[in-house]
């Protein structure tokens, strides 16, 4: 058959409108004022804040936490213009962050929190972060 | 911002593919567009089937032969939407309401879902005989779509 | 040797819109009832089945993202994705698992947060790209289209239709979980509701519910140590259709896979006539229409027959056999969450554990799955071991 083989390109656009729990919108909320909030259960605590921990037990709380912490590893993605993706451990909290820094970073730098201004709740309230001073 | 607030977060994802048709739905789509005509395939144990396919799902035998139908199709099911539609894949607000059914070619076993011009259910039984309406060769681009929708032939 | 299985434990949310809790909350409420019941952990679970319609969420492989709500810690998973039929294939999969000594506590989940996505167009991805995307009109249209073959078969007629939603509106009044209660609900308000596409009203069609259940499966004298009465399973079969919509327009009127599952399914339980060896049916009906055309694949009733079973009253809760007293699927619908309701419900008749929807003397009970291109599973579950 020398028929043309043909191809069907599709665009499908879908909607989605997340809720967010109670531990996440504090979170959430909290970097729009700059702040950086780990859910807890008391004992530990979480960054990013979820409802429930690993070994599935409940974090019901929150606690803010200072906006500081250490790169556990880093890479610049290219495809994506530049930009660099990081795991952060931010201190006093289990899990890592993953998050945006200024610019390529080794694993274990100190590193801080840049907050962006006047942002709705969301993860990019927290802009990237950065060297440490 | 109260405690209490609830929050919500928009987030639109878009897909893209680039779907390979294959050699069925290939020689298919190019005889409708470039000839207005409705291939089907038949299997051996004379079922003809649309969409044209590998295998019979009724008897699970290897379809044999191209088979046309129609163009004219009669009603295998009806009704009609009241309801809004936004088809996801344009943005585009179906106009409402609008008549939607199950066509059945002349020759053909199986239905195939499509537009009925008309908007008055009373009018529209099982069986009725309709014809398509096709939109103009410039526009067609191969897909059933080609066919604008069906009209029901009233006697 | 298959080891004998029962549904042990249930739980499940209220169906509502939930503005409250995002879905890892959502879903730990119906395990957290469901393990309370019966002063368990999640420590004590060994297996977990989950099943939603990723579509609707939008969060692919989902069960990663849910892994500490649903408090896998390690252990094994399985996720299934098959539309409506999802929660009920959770439990018939939890059957097959813990029937052939894989595990003994299974604990089967699904959910559905439905508010947060549009299912519309999250259900235009179930159309085959190539042949029927160009062309679709929303489940409701798909559906109204093949009720109009089942009506022309059957001859039966709305105002039958509407006592199928009335029956399950005030049915509803008596499970606290359900979405649309409402005791007051006549034929005539069923008539005068808005036509979404004809002959489908809106009272005629089920609600999109946020919500999740969870159901707990156990092995021979586990399960008698941790249920007083279990659900024991005597037949989970599943089956399916044809592959584009409109190769078979009867699908309402004569469904396939319905009919093969029932088929299959009575003969594994050794049920031959359902009004007498069924005591309680919940079935997942989309809408009126399907709940009438059920009941003919069923066997309650003669093919055609499905508008006059509706009026002899043997489907009402104090009926020879009651269709979906907890109000069913026409008055709650978190798709991901519906079928697996349905065991739940089953279960909790036979468990005598059904609160003001129960039905006396339960020792059948029957649960079905729909979905998709119409597929089916069915469920038996009895009181007596196998």
């Amino acid at each position: 058959m020398t028929e043309p083989q043909l191809i069907f390109d599709q665009k499908i656009d879908l909607p989605y409108t997340y809720t967010i729990g109670k531990v996440q919108r504090t979170f959430l909320r909290g970097l729009a004022e700059g702040k950086l909030f780990a859910s807890t259960d008391g004992a530990r605590k979480f960054i990013p804040a979820r409802p429930f921990a690993p070994d599935g037990s409940r974090l019901p709380e929150t606690v803010e936490v200072e906006a500081r912490g250490t790169v556990v590893a880093s890479t610049r993605a290219g495809h994506l213009g530049g930009k660099v993706f990081a795991l952060i451990s931010i201190a006093g909290c289990d899990g890592a962050m993953l998050h945006l820094l200024e610019e390529p970073l080794e694993p274990g730098t100190p590193v801080e929190a840049v907050w962006e201004p006047d942002a709705e709740p969301g993860i990019l309230a927290l802009r990237a972060f950065r060297r440490a001073s | 911002m109260s405690e209490d607030e609830f929050l919500r977060l928009p987030q639109q994802v878009t897909l893209e593919y680039r779907f390979a048709a294959g050699k069925y739905a290939s020689h298919f789509f190019t005889t409708l567009k470039n000839e207005g005509r409705l291939l089907a395939r038949r299997c051996p144990s004379g079922h003809v089937l649309l969409p044209p396919r590998p295998v019979c799902g009724l008897c699970n035998l290897e379809t044999s032969e191209w088979v046309e139908v129609g163009p004219n199709a009669s009603l295998g099911g009806f009704t009609v939407v009241y309801i809004p539609f936004t088809d996801p894949m344009t943005g585009e607000g179906r106009p409402v309401p609008y008549g939607f059914g199950l066509i059945r070619f002349d020759g053909c076993d199986t239905n195939v879902y499509h537009l009925i011009d008309e908007t008055d259910p009373l009018k529209l039984r099982i069986g009725l005989p309709v014809e398509p309406v096709w939109r103009d060769q410039a526009d067609r681009t191969g897909s059933f779509a080609d066919i604008r929708h069906f009209k029901p032939i009233y006697t | 040797m298959a080891r004998a299985v029962a549904a042990v434990a249930t739980g499940q949310t209220d169906y509502a819109i939930r503005k409250d809790v995002g879905i890892p909350e959502l879903i730990r409420e119906a395990i957290d009832r469901c393990l309370d019941s019966r002063d368990l952990t999640l420590k004590d679970v060994d297996a977990f089945i989950l099943g939603n319609m990723e579509m609707f969420e939008g969060i692919n492989m989902v069960e990663h993202w849910l892994a500490d709500a649903i408090g896998i810690g390690g252990k094994p998973l399985w996720k299934l994705n098959n539309g409506g039929t999802v929660g009920s294939s959770t439990a018939a999969a939890a059957y097959y698992l813990a029937s052939a000594g894989f595990h003994n506590r299974i604990l089967c989940v699904g959910f559905e947060k439905q508010s947060e996505g549009s299912p519309q167009s999250s259900i235009t991805t179930v159309a085959d790209p190539i042949w029927e995307r160009s062309i679709m009109a929303g489940a409701i249209g798909n559906f109204a289209a093949m009720t109009s073959v089942y009506v022309n078969e059957s001859g039966v007629t709305p105002e039958q239709a509407a006592k199928v939603a009335v029956k399950a509106r005030r049915n509803a009044c008596k499970n606290p979980h359900a979405q649309l209660k409402m005791p007051d609900i006549t034929v005539e308000q069923v008539l005068e509701s808005k036509m979404l596409a004809y002959p489908v009203r809106m009272l005629d069609f089920c609600p999109s519910s946020d919500g999740a259940c969870a159901v707990l499966f156990s092995t021979e004298d586990d399960a008698k140590s941790l249920s007083p009465n279990p659900a024991w399973v005597h037949a989970a079969v599943t089956a399916h259709d044809q592959q584009y919509m409109g190769d078979s327009p009867k699908r309402l009127a004569e469904m396939r896979s319905l009919i093969e599952a029932r088929k299959r399914g009575y003969a594994y339980a050794g049920i031959e006539d359902p009004i007498r060896d069924i005591d309680v049916a919940e079935i997942y009906e989309p809408a009126t229409y399907a709940e009438l055309a059920m009941y003919e694949c069923l066997a309650f009733c003669e093919k055609g027959g499905g508008g006059r079973h509706i009026d002899s009253g043997i489907p009402e809760m104090d009926g020879a056999l009651p269709v979906n007293p907890s109000g069913g699927v026409l008055s709650a619908n978190a798709v991901g969450a519906t079928a697996l309701a349905r065991v739940a419900e089953a279960a909790m008749q036979v468990m005598g554990e059904a609160g003001e929807h129960q039905i006396p003397n339960v020792k059948t009970a029957l649960a079905t799955g729909y979905g998709g291109n119409a597929w089916t599973d069915l469920l038996v579950l009895r009181a007596e071991k196998p």
